[in-house]
C-alpha cells in the first residue's frame, strides 16, 4: 500500500466564539481515494476541509499532508499548491477580471512559466468544455459557468488531491452531469461534501459522516 | 424636479465638482496632489491588503448609493470619514477608485476634476481618520462611539465642502458667489451624513467592533 | 442588474483598441479643460458631438448624461451673474456684463464638449479592459489591481444590498425623512460593509489556497492594428485644430 496524503489524527477545532465544531476527529486519504463526506448543517465538514489546507489551526491533534507534519502556515503553502479546495460560493474563488486570469493564477503560483502557464489554462478551459472562454469577463457568467471555471482554476494546477465543498450546489442537471463526468475522469484522491446522496453515491467509493465533531464510517 | 428626481436613483452626486468650473492651474495642482496622497496610501498598502481594501472599496460604492430623505429632497451618503477610520491612507487609492467607477458610470464629476475631487474627499477622510481612531480606540462607550462617528462623518463632509468651494473661488472673483452656494448646499448634507455615520459606527461597534478601527490600523502611524 | 454597463456602441468606436480610446479620451478632456476661447470650445464640442453620432453612442443614456451635467452647471448660472455690491447699498446685485457672458459660455461649453468626449471615448470601455488598458499605460500595478477587483465585487455587493432593501421592503419599510429611517439605512450601510469585510476573508482565503503570496499576475489582452493608429491619428488632428483655433 502506498503511503497515505492526508493523515488527520484526533483534530479537535473551537472557532473564537467557543463553539467546538471538531472534537476527536480522525482521517486517512490515500492515493486514489474517493471519500464523500456528509453531516448536518453546521456539523463542520467546511471546517474540516478548511484545516486540511490551514485555513483554519487545529487547537489539539495531529495533521500529516503529503508525508509531513504541518503545523504553522509556512507549511501549509506546499500544501495548497498541491490540494485543489472548491469553495461553495464561487464569488469567493474567482476573483480576477478574466476568465484566463483567473485559470492562470495558480499556475502561475506554482512557479510555471508563461508558456507553460498559458498551455496550461488552454488545456484545462479545453477539458472542461469552456474553450474560448479565456477572455470573458468573470462576473458576466452565470451561476453553473462560475462553477466550471471555479474547478477549471483548480484542476489548472494539477492536484493530487480535490476537496470539494458541495459542488453541484445550485447546478442545473446540465451542468451537474458535465461537472460529474469531469471529475469521473480526473485521477486526483478526493473528498466530496454534499448533501446530494445520489451523486456521492455515484461519484465516491467511501462515506464518511461527521457528527458530534467526531469522523465516522457511514 | 421631475427631472431631477428621475436622476436621483443612479446619483446626483454631491461633494463632486463637475467638470467645465475649474480653471487648469486648480485641475493640474489637484491631480498632482492627489497623485502624491495615492502614492503614499498604495506605498502603505501591502500586497495582501488589496483584497479587503478592494472589496471594501466596492462596499463603499454601494453603501454611497443608498439615499436618505431628509425632508427637503434626499440625499447620498459620502461615507468618507468612515473611508478614513477604516481605510486610514489607504483612503486615497479607495476614493480614486470609486471616483473612476462613479466617472464611467454617471458621468458627474468626471476625468479631468477626477484629482480635485479626490483630493477633496480623500484630504478629509484621512486627517478625520487620524482625529477620532484615537477617540475610538479609547473610549469605547456606545455614546462614544456614536459621538465620535457622527463627528467623523459630518467633520469629512464639511472640511470636503470647503475644500470644493476654495476650489471653485479659485476661479476668479466671479465664482466667489457660486463657492458660497456651494458651501451652504452641503449643510443638510453634513447633518445627515453625521448622523446615518453616527449609526453606521454604534452598528459595527455593536456587531464587529473590530472594523470599524481595524487593530493594525490603530497604531501610531510614524 | 449589473451597475457597471459601459455605454455600448457598436461601431469603429467599440472595435478601436482601449489603449488608443483611453489616451486620446483623456488627451482631448485636458485639452478642452485647458482651452478658453469660446470658438474653440464650439469647435471641440461641436466635434465631439460628431463622434458619438459616428459611432453610435446609444442617445438616451447619453441624453441622461448630458442633461445631468447641464443641470449642475445651469444651476450654478445664476451664482456666476452675482456681484458682490460695490459702491453704495449691501446686496448683491444681478448683472449681465460681457465678461459675465463670455464665463457663462465658457462653463457650458467646456463642460459639454469634456462630457461628449469621455462618453465617447473612455465609457465606452467595459471596466475590466479599461483596467487592462491602465496597467500598459504605466499606472501602478497595486493601484491597477484594486481597480480591477472592486470591479469585481461591486456587482456582488449591490445585489446583497438590493436582497437586503428587498427584505426590509417585505417587512413593510418605507423610508421617511426620521431618526428611526436613518438608524435603519445607517445599519444597511453597516451590514453591506461588514459583509464586504467577510467576503474579503473568503476570497483571500481561497486565493491563498491557490499558492497566493502577495503576488498578482495579469494576461495580455490587446492587439493594436492598423485601423488603431489611423483612429489615433485623426483624434491628433482634431486636438491640433483645436489649438490653431484657439491659438492667442
Amino acid at each position: 500500500m502506498s503511503a497515505p496524503l492526508f493523515v488527520l489524527n484526533d483534530i479537535g477545532f473551537a472557532y473564537g466564539s467557543g463553539r467546538r465544531v471538531l472534537d476527536g476527529a480522525s482521517l486517512t486519504l490515500g492515493p486514489g481515494d474517493r471519500v464523500g463526506l456528509t453531516g448536518g448543517n453546521g456539523a463542520g465538514k467546511t471546517t474540516l476541509l478548511h484545516l486540511m489546507v490551514g485555513l483554519h489551526k487545529p487547537d489539539r491533534g495531529r495533521l500529516r499532508a503529503f508525508g509531513q507534519d504541518r503545523v504553522r502556515e509556512p507549511d501549509f503553502h506546499a500544501v495548497r499548491l498541491r490540494t485543489g479546495l472548491l469553495f461553495q460560493d464561487p464569488d469567493d474563488q474567482l476573483f480576477s477580471a478574466t476568465v484566463g486570469e483567473d485559470v492562470a493564477f495558480g499556475p502561475f503560483n506554482r512557479g510555471w512559466s508563461r508558456d507553460r502557464v498559458a498551455a496550461a489554462v488552454r488545456d484545462t478551459l479545453d477539458r472542461l468544455g469552456l474553450s474560448g472562454y479565456e477572455g470573458r469577463v468573470t462576473h458576466h457568467l452565470s451561476h453553473g459557468e462560475k462553477r466550471l471555471v471555479c474547478l477549471a482554476t483548480i484542476l489548472a494546477m494539477a492536484p493530487e488531491v480535490l476537496l470539494l465543498d458541495e459542488p453541484t450546489d445550485g447546478l442545473d442537471a446540465d451542468h451537474a452531469a458535465r461537472l460529474e463526468m469531469i471529475l469521473a475522469d480526473h485521477p486526483a484522491a478526493r473528498i466530496i461534501v454534499s448533501h446530494d446522496a445520489d451523486f456521492l453515491a455515484r461519484s465516491t467509493t467511501r462515506r464518511l459522516r461527521l457528527a458530534h465533531g467526531r469522523v465516522r464510517e457511514g | 424636479m421631475g427631472a431631477l428626481a428621475s436622476l436621483a436613483p443612479e446619483g446626483f452626486r454631491l461633494m463632486h465638482i463637475a467638470e467645465g468650473i475649474l480653471s487648469p492651474p486648480v485641475l493640474a495642482g489637484g491631480a498632482l496632489a492627489a497623485t502624491v496622497g495615492v502614492g503614499i496610501g498604495l506605498r502603505r498598502l501591502r500586497d495582501e491588503d488589496i483584497p479587503r481594501a478592494a472589496v471594501l472599496t466596492a462596499g463603499f460604492f454601494v453603501a454611497s448609493l443608498i439615499h436618505i430623505p431628509t425632508g427637503a429632497g434626499s440625499v447620498h451618503l459620502v461615507l468618507n470619514g468612515l473611508m478614513g477610520l477604516m481605510l486610514g491612507w489607504a483612503a486615497f487609492p479607495a476614493i480614486v477608485v470609486a471616483l473612476t467607477l462613479q466617472a464611467l458610470i454617471f458621468q458627474v464629476g468626471g476625468l479631468t476634476v477626477l484629482g480635485i475631487n479626490t483630493l477633496i474627499m480623500a484630504v478629509p477622510a484621512v486627517l478625520v481618520g487620524r482625529t477620532v481612531r484615537p477617540l475610538l480606540a479609547s473610549g469605547r462607550s456606545a455614546r462614544t462611539v456614536l459621538a465620535g462617528s457622527a463627528m467623523a462623518g459630518g467633520g469629512a463632509v464639511a472640511l470636503g465642502a470647503i475644500l470644493g468651494a476654495a476650489a471653485v473661488a479659485l476661479g476668479g472673483r466671479e465664482f466667489h458667489a457660486a463657492a458660497g452656494a456651494l458651501l451652504l448646499l452641503h449643510v443638510p448634507v453634513m447633518l445627515t451624513e453625521a448622523m446615518v455615520t453616527g449609526c453606521i459606527g454604534a452598528f459595527l461597534h455593536r456587531v464587529r467592533p473590530e472594523l470599524l478601527v481595524p487593530p493594525q490600523a490603530a497604531e501610531p502611524v510614524p | 442588474m449589473t451597475l457597471l454597463r459601459p455605454l455600448v456602441s457598436r461601431s469603429f468606436l467599440a472595435r478601436t483598441d482601449p489603449r488608443v480610446r483611453l489616451t486620446s479620451g483623456l488627451a482631448l478632456a485636458i485639452l478642452l479643460a485647458c482651452l478658453h476661447d469660446p470658438r474653440a470650445l464650439s469647435a471641440g464640442a461641436a466635434a465631439m458631438a460628431l463622434l458619438c453620432v459616428a459611432g453610435r453612442i446609444p442617445l438616451a443614456p447619453l441624453g441622461r448624461r448630458i442633461l445631468r451635467v447641464n443641470l449642475v452647471l445651469l444651476a450654478l448660472v445664476p451664482f456666476l451673474l452675482l456681484n458682490p455690491a460695490d459702491g453704495p447699498g449691501l446686496l448683491p446685485r444681478w448683472t449681465l456684463s460681457a465678461g459675465q457672458a463670455g464665463i457663462v459660455a465658457r462653463v457650458l461649453l467646456k463642460g459639454n464638449a469634456i462630457v461628449l468626449a469621455i462618453s465617447a471615448l473612455i465609457s465606452t470601455i467595459e471596466a475590466t479592459a479599461l483596467g487592462h488598458a491602465l496597467s500598459h499605460l504605466r499606472v501602478p500595478t497595486k493601484l491597477v489591481h484594486l481597480f480591477l477587483f472592486t470591479v469585481r465585487y461591486v456587482d456582488v455587493l449591490h445585489l446583497e444590498h438590493e436582497r437586503l432593501r428587498r427584505a426590509l421592503r417585505a417587512r413593510g419599510f418605507r423610508p421617511r425623512p426620521s431618526p428611526r429611517t436613518w438608524r435603519i439605512l445607517g445599519q444597511t450601510a453597516a451590514l453591506v460593509l461588514a459583509r464586504s469585510v467577510d467576503r474579503a476573508d473568503r476570497v483571500l482565503a481561497a486565493m491563498r489556497c491557490r499558492g497566493f503570496q502577495g503576488r498578482f499576475f495579469l494576461l495580455d489582452h490587446f492587439q493594436a492594428r492598423r485601423s488603431d493608429a489611423v483612429f489615433a491619428l485623426a483624434m491628433a488632428s482634431v486636438a491640433a485644430l483645436l489649438i490653431w483655433i484657439g491659438r492667442p
